[in-house]
């Protein structure tokens, strides 16, 4: 009676484990999806050279030409080192993002619910086929079945025992290089909304270069206006999405190193890092919402 | 250079350009406009200096995370490694399985279906 009772207590604790991986999963999906959301994005410094820099630019065009030409024509050449410079550091901040995401996504294989479901069918199956043979003629296939499913429960405990041991050694020792990372990604991801910045400025530039001209006739001078609000509206959602995707980053870093000191004391299991992983969870649902609703 | 310095430099060529475009701004109606066409093309060759400066600054933020990139595949080998186990327990509990059968062949004297249910064994173990 008393082994039975110890039984089920090992039970009761080892499958209590399970159900809390769940938790680190949705955390590791929710980061890795917002982070997916870096590859959908629609300006870089490569789109941002090859349009602003190069097409744009309105760098020696006479006042005649403004005067006399609808659109203007580019007047630099592509420069092929600094198209190098530019794709190069687009390459740089695929690198970080990419980086992280593996870290997460193997968070997120390792947490997963269904990686632990191990069948024990065919040994049952078989012990049952050949008990005869194996002279377990008095144990019955009810005790067979029995002993499979505590079997399936211990092995399942265990192993989500295994793995949140091991989701907790990582994640407390690699987290100052996932912290470097990720600020790394999210200063990278700053000097592009900087660049966005810069992409403005030039446009008023260039627009008052255009609209400044007293050639110019009323009518183009109202339609070259109107091109620059359109842009400058389009450079504006960019900045507010790449605004948006850092503000995700800076707040992973923040859970990052707030589960990890929380797992120096605490188990993975523990109330305080359950109550964390999901409040982290749930805000990063939000922004990876907002995310989506601005590159719609 | 150091990103963060070339950070700093690219911040203050933008800052040049736009104390231009401030001053574009102000006195749009009042500067003769050859003037004017040429602080827009000066502001514009410093905001394009500025995004070159920025991209390079990028481009060093992987020299300077490089040693946490390392050991940021490190923590992912680990990971896979330990995805690996808890797959291994599967595969040792369907060689329990055929292990069974080879028992019971053994057990009863079944030498014809001994080779093959070990072969089966060895099937698994090397899945």
């Amino acid at each position: 009676m008393k082994k039975n009772f110890v039984l089920l207590g090992a039970i009761i604790v080892l499958t209590q484990s399970c159900l809390n991986l769940k938790e680190i999963n949705t955390f590791a999906n929710t980061s890795d999806a917002t982070l997916k959301t870096l590859d959908e994005r629609n300006y870089s410094f490569t789109s941002s050279y090859i349009k602003y820099t190069i097409s744009q630019t309105a760098l020696g065009v006479t006042p005649q030409e403004t005067s006399s030409n609808r659109f203007l024509p580019p007047t630099l050449k592509q420069d092929n080192a600094a198209l190098k410079i530019n794709q190069e550091a687009d390459r740089v901040i695929s690198l970080l993002a990419n980086s992280l995401q593996a870290y997460l996504q193997g968070i997120a294989k390792l947490s997963a619910p269904d990686l632990v479901n191990y069948d024990f069918s065919k040994v049952g199956e078989n012990l049952k086929g050949n008990s005869q043979a194996l002279g377990l003629s008095k144990v019955s296939a009810a005790d067979v079945d029995a002993g499979v499913k505590i079997s399936k429960v211990l092995t399942d405990g265990i192993m989500s025992r295994y793995r949140e041991k091991k989701l907790r050694g990582v994640m407390i020792d690699y987290n100052t290089d996932f912290q470097a990372t990720a600020k790394a990604l999210a200063t990278a991801l700053d000097a592009l909304n900087e660049n966005v910045r810069r992409d403005s400025a030039a446009l008023f530039s260039r627009y008052a270069g255009v609209l400044g001209n007293p050639d110019l006739p009323m009518t183009a001078k109202l339609q070259w206006r109107q091109d620059y609000t359109s842009e400058l509206t389009e450079l504006i959602k960019k900045r507010t999405t790449i605004q948006r995707q850092i503000q995700a980053v800076e707040q992973l870093r923040t859970a990052h190193g707030e589960i990890a000191s929380k797992l120096a004391t605490n188990k993975l299991t523990s109330k305080e890092v359950i109550a964390s992983l999901k409040q982290h969870s749930g805000e990063l649902k939000s922004l990876f919402s907002s995310i989506q609703q601005l590159l719609k | 250079m150091p990103s963060h310095d070339l950070r700093q430099t690219s911040d203050t060529l933008f800052n040049a350009g736009n104390a231009i475009n401030d001053r574009i701004r102000d006195e749009f109606f009042t500067l003769p406009f050859p003037q004017l066409h040429e602080m827009s093309n000066k502001a514009q060759e410093l905001f394009m200096q500025s995004k070159l400066l920025l991209a390079q600054s990028v481009i060093e933020l992987k020299e300077e995370t490089q040693d946490n990139l390392k050991a940021l595949e490190e923590a992912n080998a680990k990971i896979s490694a330990a995805i690996k186990t808890v797959a291994k327990v599967q595969q040792a509990i369907n060689v329990a399985a055929k292990l069974v059968i080879v028992a019971s062949n053994i057990l009863t004297g079944n030498l014809k279906d001994i080779p093959k249910s070990a072969q089966d064994v060895l099937k698994e173990i090397k899945k």
